[in-house]
């Protein structure tokens, strides 16, 4: 496979100081309108480094997607690519026409229709006569606005300005190509639209992703890099580059379960995997049997007890109500336990948060601390939740076999 | 020049084109009047003129072609010193105004000096237009030879190329420090004062403003112009050619440095 990008011991440093930069700035413009070398390479007052010899290379085929929390580096290192921002030291060779997915919108003008938008991001990609109409069509189909597509922009809605912009810039035939946070756009069957425009243009070109959702990631690359305050962890496989990325999540997240808490003292809870008791940050694996052992000893008779699954985003995943299964206070108490099924969720960090209410259900009583454990195994697409079903082939002997589906019985006919 | 340089120039021109018109699209879209403004503004400052003009010489009337001639000095050197004044400041301006595109796009920054250049052109031709054509409706004689027209045609050009210069001079610093914009603004007024258009161009080298006139890449141009233009000759036209030279250094030096300028400016704007 030809290598057509090459990152050799990329560093960039950035001032923290708003005076600082400006002054720094000002000395680096003076700099090269002498001819000399905008910067020095050494890091001066108040700055930081944002890259630390960063190096990689990418070959036509390959989709590395770079994975890091807020302020790993990665949008810096896409900008550094695609020469949006100087680097201090190392080189970067490029070797063909180089496309990116940032700030697509950019250069909209509010008062033009979208279709005149277009037309100038056309001609200003090189398009002209016959071309120029086939990219303003195919953007004004992809984009799927209807009539809007020939109203102002400034009456577009966030969504419909995304669109056409993801719309006019996809349509270029890049050797590289840089995509930054970009697929967050529309609803979801123009999301599917633009999974399917990317993979196409990855078929002819290298590309770099960018995301934080690790469902992009896992779905659309095949090597994955891992980057930590600037730093390279890991280069390499994907799935092992979303583990590490997971298990330095894990850490944090746990670090911030505990923080929405309300009368925790109320309430305390143990983790059972597989029916054995366990610690916090427990290792599971997938399908393993969870379960709760909650001290429900200071609990008022008949409280409502809701157990909360999240991610490592604190979303809600799922939960559990006792008053929906009906559950029966004895009149003495101590220990609840609660079954909740099989770990059936996408490799990740998750918790689990008792929220106690009055047997009401209208007064919070107790918000308890969080118990946080990290799912292993291979990732598939985004959704935490991954249930298995019971699949199963059809005898082919059997009458409904050979029948087409339509003309299966349907239960709620009649 | 190689064909990789050609093409890339090519693209460059086209492009720039491209947002060249696309901002004079803009501008008559956003403004009701369109580019009616590049000579309304310029007639009232003239009419203003007069009205003082008469009531500070005890209202007498235009009658001597020498009054003409003064009344056609203020006209053309307001609506030319306009013009002017908008290159410099849309060139100061071009990289913060544009940095969506310079960010999100991969064209090069050529187009959109270019694009500032045309824009700067078509309004200066817009201008010159007006200007003529208020000379030949005042009934003024406008006898111009060739090569008369050749220095008025000059005069135009150096206009465009001293304010692409100082613009692309400026641009950089610009970014950086606000007080460009701010001292641009503030310097509009003295600028005006220190050019020969309320008064007549001091051509004796024993007063200061004579100096100052040569030092102003404005004066020059608008003083050969008004001389031709009345057929007294091309006045100042060694300074004229003076500042030509200087700018076109200036914008083929910035030319060359823009490109590893812009993205240090780029990162100091930040997201």
């Amino acid at each position: 496979m030809t290598e057509l990008l090459k990152v050799e011991k990329l560093w960039k440093k950035y001032s923290v100081n708003l005076k600082s930069t400006a002054k720094y700035a000002a000395r680096d413009i003076l700099r090269t309108s002498l001819g000399f070398n905008p910067a020095p390479s050494e890091l001066r007052d108040s700055e930081f480094w944002a890259l630390r010899d960063i190096n990689l290379d990418v070959k036509r085929g390959e989709v590395l997607g770079i994975l890091g929390r807020n302020g790993a580096g990665k949008s810096t290192l896409l900008k550094c690519i695609a020469n949006k921002v100087r680097a201090d030291r190392g080189s970067i060779d490029i070797n063909g026409e180089l496309g990116h997915l940032i700030e697509m919108s950019a250069g909209f003008s509010p008062t033009m229709t979208g279709r005149d938008n277009v037309k100038v991001r056309g001609k200003l990609i090189g398009k002209s006569g016959t071309n120029l109409n086939i990219y303003v069509d195919r953007v004004a189909e992809f984009a799927d606005i209807g009539e809007f597509f020939d109203a102002p922009v400034q009456i577009y809605s966030s969504g419909m300005r995304a669109r056409v912009g993801f719309a006019a810039s996809v349509f270029i035939d890049p050797d590289i190509l840089i995509i930054d946070e970009v697929l967050a756009v529309g609803d979801l069957s123009f999301r599917l639209r633009c999974y399917d425009q990317i993979n196409e243009l990855t078929r002819k070109a290298a590309v770099i992703f960018v995301s934080h959702s690790l469902g992009h990631i896992a779905r659309l690359c095949n090597r994955g890099l891992y980057l930590h305050k600037g730093e390279t962890v890991y280069t390499g496989d994907i799935q092992q580059a979303i583990r590490l990325y997971q298990d330095d999540s894990e850490s944090l997240s746990a670090k911030s379960a505990g923080r929405h808490t309300f009368n925790e003292d109320l309430v305390s809870m143990t983790l059972l995997v597989n029916e054995q008791r366990t610690e916090d940050g427990a290792r599971v694996n997938y399908g393993d049997d969870l379960g709760l052992h909650i001290d429900a000893s200071k609990l008022a008779h008949g409280a409502q007890i809701r157990i909360l699954l999240k991610d490592s985003s604190h979303s809600l995943v799922s939960d559990w109500n006792s008053f929906r299964s009906a559950l029966e206070w004895p009149d003495r108490y101590k220990l609840l336990s609660a079954e909740l099924g099989k770990a059936e969720l996408n490799p990740g960090s998750y918790s689990f948060t008792l929220q106690i209410m009055d047997p009401t259900g209208v007064n919070l009583l107790c918000m308890s601390n969080s118990v946080s454990f990290m799912v292993k195994g291979t990732r598939f697409y985004d959704l935490p939740s991954q249930r298995l079903a019971k699949w199963d082939f059809n005898n082919p002997d059997d009458k409904f076999a050979n029948q087409p589906i339509e003309s299966m019985p349907d239960v709620n006919r009649n | 020049m190689n064909a990789a340089k050609y093409q890339n120039l090519h693209k460059s021109l086209i492009a720039g084109w491209t947002l060249g018109a696309r901002s004079v699209n803009i501008q008559v879209k956003e403004h009701m009047l369109g580019y009616a403004w590049n000579f309304i503004i310029p007639v009232i400052y003239a009419i203003c003129y007069v009205y003082v003009r008469q009531a500070v010489l005890g209202n007498r009337s235009i009658v001597e072609p020498a009054d003409w001639w003064d009344i056609i000095r203020v006209f053309s050197g307001l609506t030319l010193f306009q013009a002017w004044y908008q290159c410099l400041q849309d060139m100061s301006a071009f990289i913060s105004k544009n940095r969506g595109m310079l960010r999100g796009m991969n064209v090069g920054v050529s187009p959109f000096i270019i694009a500032v250049a045309l824009e700067a052109s078509l309004s200066f031709v817009i201008r010159f237009i007006t200007i003529i054509t208020a000379i030949l409706v005042l009934g003024v004689d406008l006898s111009l030879s060739s090569s008369e027209w050749m220095w008025v045609i000059g005069c135009l050009f150096a206009l465009i190329l001293s304010s692409i210069a100082m613009g692309m001079l400026l641009s950089p610093w610009a970014v950086l420090f606000a007080d460009v914009r701010k001292a641009l603004q503030s310097l509009s007024l003295p600028l005006v004062l220190i050019t020969p258009i309320f008064y007549p161009a001091v051509v004796d080298p024993a007063y200061s403003i004579y100096w100052i006139e040569i030092a102003n890449p404005l004066a020059s141009p608008l003083i050969v112009l008004q001389h031709t233009l009345s057929g007294e000759g091309p006045v100042f036209a060694n300074v004229m050619v003076s500042w030509v030279l200087l700018s076109i250094f200036i914008i083929w030096m910035s030319a060359i440095h823009i490109q590893k300028q812009v993205p240090i400016l780029l990162e100091r704007m930040g997201n």
